[in-house]
């Protein structure tokens, strides 16, 4: 009674579970208490679990269905409703033949599902059985790692330390020596400045001296310079005005020639021009001409036409 | 003074060349062609004396130009005259002949190179009043030699007034000098003396004074400036300051009135100025008009249309835009700011014709031309060269038959060729200068004819 109060609470929190999983469908409760278990335990061990309980729960349904009829029934009542469910009957005895492969067939499928989910289950308990040898193990190799790399850890701690103190005491001779040489350099230095200073003066005097020096020769060749900047200019001019007057001359030279040419270019067009429309004017005088000739000519033939009629007419 | 002393006075005033000095004087690029003559420059001063001769000779007769200059005597031809001139000048020869004249040779006019009796009309314009006096008879006898029996000489003749104008002896070497000068005269008598010399060759002889009333704007100046008459100087001064269009209007209406007064017969008194004489041995006719027939003036009728060209067309009227026209050469009309051209032809389908211009800066400023038939513009353009330039335009369809055109030429600027030589007074706005200017059409001929170059006639 408490097993089947168990069951059903089972199977209505596996149809809340379904409801609420959109992929899923109504679980029945595994005909075993081990299928169940390794099931459960393959469910709480990973998702896999999940589906495998689910097809557990199919398997209810097609155990209990697989060779069943739906039931008969009747809507009328009384005479009708037996011989109603009297015929169905009848028909129901005459149409096994017709479902017997089917009956045959969902009890096939059924227990190939059934077998396939022992196997499905045996490999799951396997499968749980290495997980909890390894889990057990873990803590141990773990111990082991974190001793083994602490040890290396210290040795390359004492090894950096050591190499740290030997560069610290390079660094303190390295350092020494440059202050060593610091001070030689100032020592030079200064001294090479006071060498500097020295002959800064020596050559400050020495200018003054050479100015002294330019003052006096520029004044003795200022007479000289000044003569021969003029020859240098008066030069300069009269070569420039001479070639000025030269490229004046070659210009105009160059400019009238052009415009000579130009002219002559332009007066022997213009006397073409002129003796072409001359001629057009010859030429239109000589047509008028001709015309004027020509009809004079019948003018006159036209007269002498005329004389002659009326000469012979005198005669006549 | 004796005609011995009076004939070196050519020599006298420096004058030893005396063909070279009438060239410079009397040729000139004027063109006096008949065929350039517009019927309204009859009342032009500068053709009052042509006009004289031109109504008292006969139509069809032979004429003699004696002293025929560059050819003033060429309007004649209107009248079918034959026509020669002689001169001493080989140059006026050659203007003469460019000028329509006939014949035209180079000659001594005491020893003419003509046949006795060759002409029926002998005529001098301003000729006697250069002749020596020494040689005056010699020429009047030559003039009767080459003119037929019962043939009249006419002359136009400067004359002088010797009770207001110094006598050629009376005058010094240097007044002398200064008044041959001015035109040569060194024959110059009174009215009266040159008709006794007449009068001793020919039997018959009239004469007239003019040039009493009317002088054209020049010759006023020229009286003044040039031989010390004596007109007021406010009135010269007016003249002095007259455009060359308003001269010409002073001139027409001189013209005008010369024309008049020989119409009407109207004795003028003596001036000492100028004098018309006609002599014959024939008893003379009219003084004026004796053979007026003018109708060869006006439209060229006959000839007329015949000319291809519009320059010579007498049926084509040139407006005052224009001005007369010039040998530049060709012989060509200078236009001012515009010039009109009216013509009546049946069909226009191109107009050609040549132009050039003298304006100065042409490459920096050139000028720019329209020309415009009938209100539509043809063509708009600018001349950047001074060549001659040969125009063709292209008259639009809707144009083409309309029987009387207008043609018009615009241009934007015009020059005065030499606005500060107070010698020559040219002070005309010139633009443009057109010549041969053609109409060509299928049917083209001026005054409605078919074109004469392809007539059938």
């Amino acid at each position: 009674m408490i097993n089947d109060v168990e069951s059903i609470l089972n199977e209505i929190r596996e149809r809340i579970r379904a409801d609420h999983d959109p992929g899923g469908v109504p679980v029945t409760p595994v005909q075993s208490e081990t299928a169940k278990t390794s099931l459960a335990h393959a469910n709480a061990e990973n998702g896999n679990g999940e589906s495998l309980i689910r097809m557990s729960a199919h398997l209810t349904t097609t155990s209990r269905a697989w060779d069943r009829l739906p039931p008969m029934y009747s809507n009328r009542k009384g005479g009708t409703a037996r011989l109603e469910l009297w015929i169905k009957a009848r028909l129901k005895s005459m149409s096994h033949w017709f479902t017997w492969e089917q009956v045959n067939f969902n009890s096939a499928v059924h227990h190939a599902l059934a077998e396939t989910l022992h196997a499905l289950s045996a490999y799951g308990q396997e499968i749980a059985g290495i997980r909890a040898e390894l889990r057990a193990e873990l803590p141990e190799l773990r111990a082991e790692l974190r001793a083994e790399l602490r040890a290396e850890l210290r040795e390359l701690r004492a090894e950096l330390r050591a190499e740290l103190r030997e560069l610290r005491a390079e660094l303190s001779e390295l350092r020494e020596l440059g202050a060593e040489l610091g001070a030689e350099l100032r020592k030079e230095s200064e001294s090479w400045r006071e060498e500097l200073d020295l002959r800064d003066r020596e050559l400050i005097a020495l200018r003054a001296s050479i100015e002294v020096l330019t003052t006096e020769i520029r004044k003795s060749d200022a007479d000289s310079q000044a003569r021969s900047a003029a020859m240098e200019t008066r030069a300069t001019e009269s070569a420039a005005a001479i070639r000025e007057e030269i490229d004046a001359a070659r210009m105009a030279m160059t400019s009238q020639l052009a415009g000579l040419a130009g002219e002559l270019r332009e007066s022997d067009q213009q006397l073409r021009e002129e003796q072409r429309v001359c001629f057009k004017q010859l030429s239109l005088e000589a047509s008028e001409a001709s015309v004027a000739a020509d009809r004079g000519r019948r003018v006159i033939e036209s007269r002498l036409d005329n004389l002659e009629k009326s000469l012979s007419n005198g005669e006549k | 003074m004796s005609d011995s002393q009076k004939n070196d006075l050519y020599t006298r005033a420096g004058i030893n060349d005396l063909a070279e000095f009438y060239r410079t004087k009397f040729v000139s690029d004027e063109v006096l062609d008949a065929r350039y003559f517009k019927p309204l420059d009859r009342f032009d001063m500068r053709f009052a004396r042509t006009m004289w001769v031109y109504d008292n000779v006969r139509a069809g007769s032979s004429v003699l130009d004696l002293g025929c200059g560059a050819g003033m005597l060429a309007l004649l031809k209107r009248k079918h005259v034959v026509l020669t001139g002689v001169d001493v000048s080989p140059e006026c020869v050659l203007a003469a002949k460019r000028n329509g004249y006939d014949l035209a040779l180079t000659a001594n006019l005491s020893r003419l190179p003509f046949d006795d009796g060759s002409f029926d009309y002998v005529v001098s314009l301003d000729v006697l009043g250069h002749v020596e006096f020494g040689d005056k008879d010699a020429v009047l006898a030559e003039v009767k030699r080459v003119l037929r029996p019962g043939g009249v000489t006419m002359h136009g003749i400067e004359c002088t007034d010797r009770s207001s104008r110094k006598d050629y002896p009376e005058m010094s070497p240097e007044e002398l000098r200064r008044f041959i000068e001015v035109d040569g005269h060194v024959g110059l008598e009174e009215e009266q003396e040159h008709a006794t010399r007449f009068l001793k060759v020919f039997q018959h002889v009239a004469f007239e004074p003019r040039y009493t009333l009317c002088l054209s704007s020049e010759e006023f100046l020229k009286q003044a400036d040039g031989y010390g008459l004596k007109f007021e100087a406010d009135f010269l001064e007016y003249l002095r300051g007259l455009s060359f269009k308003e001269r010409r209007a002073f001139d027409m209406a001189m013209g005008y009135v010369f024309s008049r007064v020989s119409d009407l017969g109207i004795p003028l008194p003596k001036a000492g100025l100028y004098v018309f004489l006609k002599a014959s041995d024939a008893l003379l006719g009219p003084f004026y008009n004796e053979h007026r027939d003018r109708s060869g003036l006006s439209a060229g009728r006959e000839t007329a249309d015949l000319l291809p060209c519009l320059d010579r067309n007498s049926q084509v009227v040139f407006d005052d835009g224009w001005y007369e026209p010039n040998l530049l050469p060709p012989v060509a009309r200078w236009m001012g700011e515009r010039g009109r051209v009216k013509f009546q032809v049946a069909e226009v389908s191109e107009i050609a014709l040549d132009l050039t211009t003298h304006l100065p800066d042409l490459r920096a400023r050139p000028v720019t031309l329209e020309m415009v038939l009938n209100g539509v513009r043809l063509s708009h353009f600018s001349l950047f060269s001074h060549s001659w330039l040969n125009l063709r335009v292209a008259v639009p369809n809707s144009l083409a038959a309309e029987g009387e055109f207008e043609l018009e030429i615009r241009a934007d600027r015009t020059w005065q060729a030499r606005p500060t030589n107070d010698a020559t007074r040219d002070d005309r706005e010139l633009s443009i200068a057109v010549c041969n200017i053609e109409i060509r059409g299928q049917k083209s001929g001026i005054g409605g004819q078919k074109n004469p170059l392809t007539s059938d006639l």
